[in-house]
C-alpha cells in the first residue's frame, strides 16, 4: 500500500473516530474532543493532498488553509470550553445527557 | 495526538504547519483542556458498558474495511485550471516561501482571522464575568 | 481591504469596546446601541451602491493588495443574501436599543451583533472557499456566544452548549468536504472549481459523491435540514428576540445559500445523483416542522419549529435544480427573512412586557398590545400564506416551479404541510388577539417606540411585497440566473 494511501486512511480514520466521540460520549470535555479530532482529521486530509498532489513538491495553499484553520479551530475551543464551565456552575455535572431541561 | 499529528506533517514537507501545531494544540488548547478539567473537578471514572464496547469494535471494523476498499486508491484524478504556488519538498525554502504566501497571497484573510481571535477572546471575557454593569431581573 | 461594506462593519466593531467604556463612565445610555445602527445603516447604503455595481457584471476584489487570488465575487445572489443580513440586523439593532438595556455585558453584545452580520455578508459576498470558511466561522463564532448571552439562566448555557457542538462539528464536516474538493480541483477559488467539475470526467463519481454528502451534512446541520435540526428548536428560544431574529431570519438561510451555491456552480453536472437525496430530505424537514409545531405551547419554541418547517420548503425548491426552483428558493428566503424576523421581534415584545413565552399565560396580551398584535397577526398570516401578502407570492412560486419540473408527488405533499402550518398559525393568533386578557396582564403596556418601529416597518414591507412583489422577484430572478451562468463567474476570475 502507496504511503499516499496510509495517510488518507489515516485522515479517514480520525474523521470515524471523531464523530464516534460526539455520538457515544458523555463527558462535555470529551465532546469538545471529538470536535478537536473532526478537526485535526481535516487538516491532515489537507496536507495529505498538498504533498502529493505533484510528486517532489508541495502546494502552499493548503497549507495555509492548515494554519488558519488552526487559528479558528483554537478560538472556538476556548469559547466551548467557557461554556462548558458555566454549564457546570449551573448543572453541577459534566455529563451531557443531564443537560435534559429543555426536553419536555 | 496532536504531537504524532505533528510529526506527520513534519515528514509530509510541512515544517511550518508542524510548529504552528504543536504550538496551538500541544501549547494551548491542552493547557485549556488541563485548566478546564482542573476546574470542574473530578466526575469520577465513566463506567464501561457494554455498549461501548460495541461501538469501539464497530469503528475499527469501519476503519479496517475503508483500508481494505482503499487498496488501490491513488489520488483522485484532478484537473489544474489555476497554477498552483509549488515548491521543492525538502527544501529549506519552504518556511520564507510559506511566510510570503501568507502575506502577499491571503493577507486579507490573516486579518480575518485576528478578528475571530478578537471575538473569541471578548466574548470568553464576558462569559467568565461575574455581574458588573446592571442587574438582569 | 474587503469592500466598504464589510470594513466598515469590521473595523466599527473593534471601535465599539472604547465607546462602551465612555458609555459606561459617563453614564450616557443608548450609546453602543446608536453607533451599532449607524454603522449598520452605513453598511446597508454600501451595499445598495454595490448592488448598482454589480449590474454590470460580478465585482472581485483581491485577496491581498496585488494578489492573483480573488477572495470575494459579489455578484447579484451575494448582495440579496447581504442585503437581508444587514437589513434584519439593522431592524434587531434599533430593537436591541430598548429590549437589552438591563442586561449585561452590552459591550460585547453590540460588538458580537457587529461581526456577526459582518460575517454573513461575508459568506454572501466571497468566492474563495478558504474566505468562506474563515467568514462562516466567524458568523459561527459569534452566534454561539450570542445564544449564551444570558449565561445566568441555565437555558441559555444549556442550548448554548448543545448549539456549539453540533454546529463546530457540522463546520469540522465542511473543512473535510473541503479538502476533498481541492483534491479534485487543486484550488479553492469557486470559479476555478466550476470548471474543473464540468472537465472532470465521471470516473471518479465516487470522490464527488463523497465531498458532497459531506458537503450537505455540513451544511445541513447549519440549515436545520432533518436529521441535524436538533439544535434549534433550544437555541433560538433561549437566544434573546432580536438574535433570534437574526439566527432564525438569516443565519440559517446561510447554510441554504452555502448548499446552494456548491450544488449549483460545483455539483449541477451531476444533478440526478443528488437531487432525490435533497428532495426527500426537504420532505421530511417540511413535516417535521410542521407536526411538531402543532405541540408546542412556547411561542419561540413554535416559531422555531415553523423555521424549520419553511426551510424544509427552501431546501424543496432548491432541490428541483431549475431555474424557476432556485428563483423560488431565493424569493422565499427574502420573503421568510422578513416574516420569521417580525414575528420573533413580537415575540420578544411579549417577553419584554410579560417576563413569560408560554402561550397559555400571554392569551389575549394583542388586546392590551395592539400594535405589536397587529404586526404579530400580520406576520403569522403572511407565512400561513393569506392571498395578498409576501408569504403567498413566494409559495405559490415554489409550487408553479414544481409543478412545471413535474414533482407532482413532492407538491402534493408541501401542500398539505401547508395546510397543517395554516392550522397552528391560526391557533396563535386567536390566542394572542381573540381571547379575553386574564388578570395577570392587567399592568401590561404597549411596547416602546423605539421596539415598535422595527416591527412597524417589517409589516409594512410584508405587506408592500405581498401586493408588489415584482420587484423582489425579478431580483430574484436575477439571482437565479447569477448562480446558473458559471461561464461568467468563472470567467471573473480568470486571467
Amino acid at each position: 500500500m502507496e504511503a499516499f494511501t496510509t495517510y488518507l486512511s489515516c485522515a479517514l480514520i480520525l474523521f470515524i473516530i471523531g464523530l464516534y466521540c460526539l455520538v457515544a460520549k458523555r463527558n462535555m470535555v470529551r465532546l469538545v474532543i471529538g470536535i478537536e479530532i473532526l478537526i485535526n482529521a481535516a487538516n491532515l486530509s489537507f496536507i495529505t493532498f498538498s504533498a502529493y498532489r505533484q510528486p517532489g513538491y508541495v502546494d502552499l495553499l493548503s497549507q495555509s488553509i492548515v494554519v488558519i484553520s488552526m487559528a479558528i479551530a483554537g478560538s472556538v475551543t476556548a469559547l466551548a470550553l467557557v461554556i462548558l464551565l458555566n454549564a457546570y456552575k449551573h448543572y453541577g455535572t459534566l455529563d451531557v445527557r443531564k443537560l435534559r431541561r429543555l426536553r419536555r | 495526538m496532536c504531537i504524532s499529528i505533528a510529526g506527520i506533517f513534519w515528514t509530509l514537507g510541512a515544517p511550518y504547519v508542524a510548529v504552528f501545531q504543536l504550538l496551538i494544540y500541544a501549547g494551548a488548547i491542552v493547557i485549556l483542556f488541563l485548566a478546564t478539567i482542573m476546574l470542574t473537578g473530578r466526575d469520577g471514572r465513566e463506567k464501561i458498558e457494554a455498549r461501548d464496547i460495541l461501538g469501539i469494535m464497530a469503528s475499527i471494523a469501519l476503519g479496517a474495511t475503508i483500508l481494505l476498499l482503499f487498496e488501490n486508491i491513488g489520488m483522485p484524478p484532478s484537473v489544474t485550471v489555476v497554477e498552483p504556488v509549488l515548491v521543492e519538498e525538502g527544501s529549506g525554502k519552504i518556511g520564507q516561501a510559506m511566510t510570503a504566501f501568507l502575506w502577499n497571497q491571503r493577507g486579507f484573510d490573516i486579518i480575518l482571522q485576528g478578528t475571530i481571535l478578537f471575538a473569541s477572546a471578548l466574548c470568553c471575557l464576558a462569559l467568565m464575568r461575574r455581574r458588573k454593569e446592571g442587574r438582569r431581573n | 481591504m474587503f469592500t466598504p461594506a464589510i470594513d466598515i462593519l469590521l473595523f466599527g466593531a473593534f471601535l465599539i469596546p472604547p465607546i462602551g467604556y465612555i458609555e459606561i463612565k459617563t453614564r450616557a445610555s443608548g450609546l453602543r446601541a446608536l453607533f451599532t445602527t449607524l454603522l449598520l445603516l452605513a453598511s446597508l447604503a454600501f451595499t445598495i451602491q454595490l448592488r448598482n455595481e454589480t449590474m454590470d457584471g460580478i465585482v472581485t476584489v483581491p485577496s491581498s493588495p496585488n494578489a492573483l487570488s480573488f477572495s470575494l465575487g459579489i455578484d447579484r445572489l451575494g448582495i440579496l443574501m447581504a442585503g437581508i443580513s444587514v437589513f434584519i440586523g439593522l431592524m434587531a439593532s434599533i430593537f436591541s436599543l430598548r429590549y437589552m438595556e438591563k442586561d449585561a455585558n452590552l459591550t460585547e453584545y453590540y460588538t458580537v451583533l457587529v461581526l456577526m452580520v459582518a460575517g454573513m455578508m461575508g459568506v454572501a459576498f466571497s468566492a474563495d472557499l478558504l474566505t468562506f470558511f474563515v467568514f462562516w466561522e466567524l458568523m459561527c463564532l459569534t452566534s454561539y456566544a450570542l445564544v449564551a448571552f444570558r449565561k445566568e439562566t441555565w437555558e441559555a448555557v444549556e442550548a448554548g452548549f448543545k448549539y456549539l457542538i453540533m454546529s463546530s462539528a457540522g463546520s469540522a464536516i465542511l473543512l473535510m468536504g473541503f479538502s476533498l474538493l481541492y483534491a479534485i480541483g487543486g484550488t479553492l477559488n469557486l470559479g476555478a472549481l466550476a470548471i474543473a467539475m464540468r472537465e472532470a470526467s465521471l470516473a471518479e463519481k465516487p470522490w464527488l459523491l463523497l465531498t458532497f454528502a459531506l458537503l450537505m451534512v455540513g451544511f445541513g446541520i447549519k440549515a436545520a435540514m432533518v436529521p441535524f435540526h436538533t439544535w434549534l428548536p433550544d437555541a433560538h428560544p433561549a437566544a434573546p428576540s432580536p438574535i433570534s431574529a437574526l439566527l432564525s431570519g438569516v443565519m440559517i438561510k446561510m447554510g441554504v445559500y452555502g448548499l446552494m451555491r456548491l450544488s449549483i456552480l460545483v455539483f449541477l453536472p451531476i444533478l440526478p445523483a443528488w437531487q432525490g437525496w435533497l428532495m426527500v430530505l426537504s420532505i421530511l424537514t417540511m413535516f417535521t416542522g410542521n407536526l411538531t409545531a402543532l405541540l408546542q405551547t412556547d411561542i419561540k419554541r413554535l416559531l422555531a419549529f415553523s423555521s424549520i418547517a419553511q426551510i424544509g420548503y427552501i431546501l424543496f425548491s432548491l432541490s428541483l435544480g431549475t431555474f424557476e426552483g432556485i428563483t423560488g428558493s431565493v424569493f422565499h428566503i427574502v420573503n421568510h427573512a422578513l416574516m420569521k424576523g417580525l414575528l420573533f421581534l413580537c415575540a420578544g415584545a411579549f417577553f419584554h412586557s410579560t417576563g413569560s413565552r408560554d402561550l397559555n399565560l400571554l392569551a389575549g396580551i394583542g388586546r392590551r398590545m395592539p400594535i405589536t398584535g397587529i404586526t404579530f397577526a400580520l406576520g403569522a398570516l403572511a407565512i400561513a400564506g393569506l392571498p395578498s401578502l409576501n408569504g403567498f407570492m413566494s409559495e405559490l412560486y415554489i409550487i408553479n416551479a414544481g409543478i412545471q419540473a413535474g414533482q407532482i408527488l413532492g407538491i402534493s405533499l408541501m401542500i398539505v404541510n401547508i395546510i397543517i402550518s395554516v392550522a397552528y398559525y391560526l391557533r396563535i393568533i386567536q390566542i394572542i388577539l381573540l381571547r379575553k386578557p386574564a388578570e395577570s396582564l392587567q399592568k401590561v403596556r404597549e411596547a416602546p417606540p423605539s421596539m415598535m418601529a422595527p416591527m412597524v416597518i417589517l409589516s409594512i414591507l410584508c405587506i408592500v411585497l405581498g401586493v408588489y412583489p415584482e420587484p423582489v422577484l425579478e431580483e430574484s430572478k436575477a439571482a437565479a440566473s447569477a448562480l446558473l451562468d458559471w461561464i461568467l463567474y468563472a470567467k471573473s476570475f480568470l486571467p
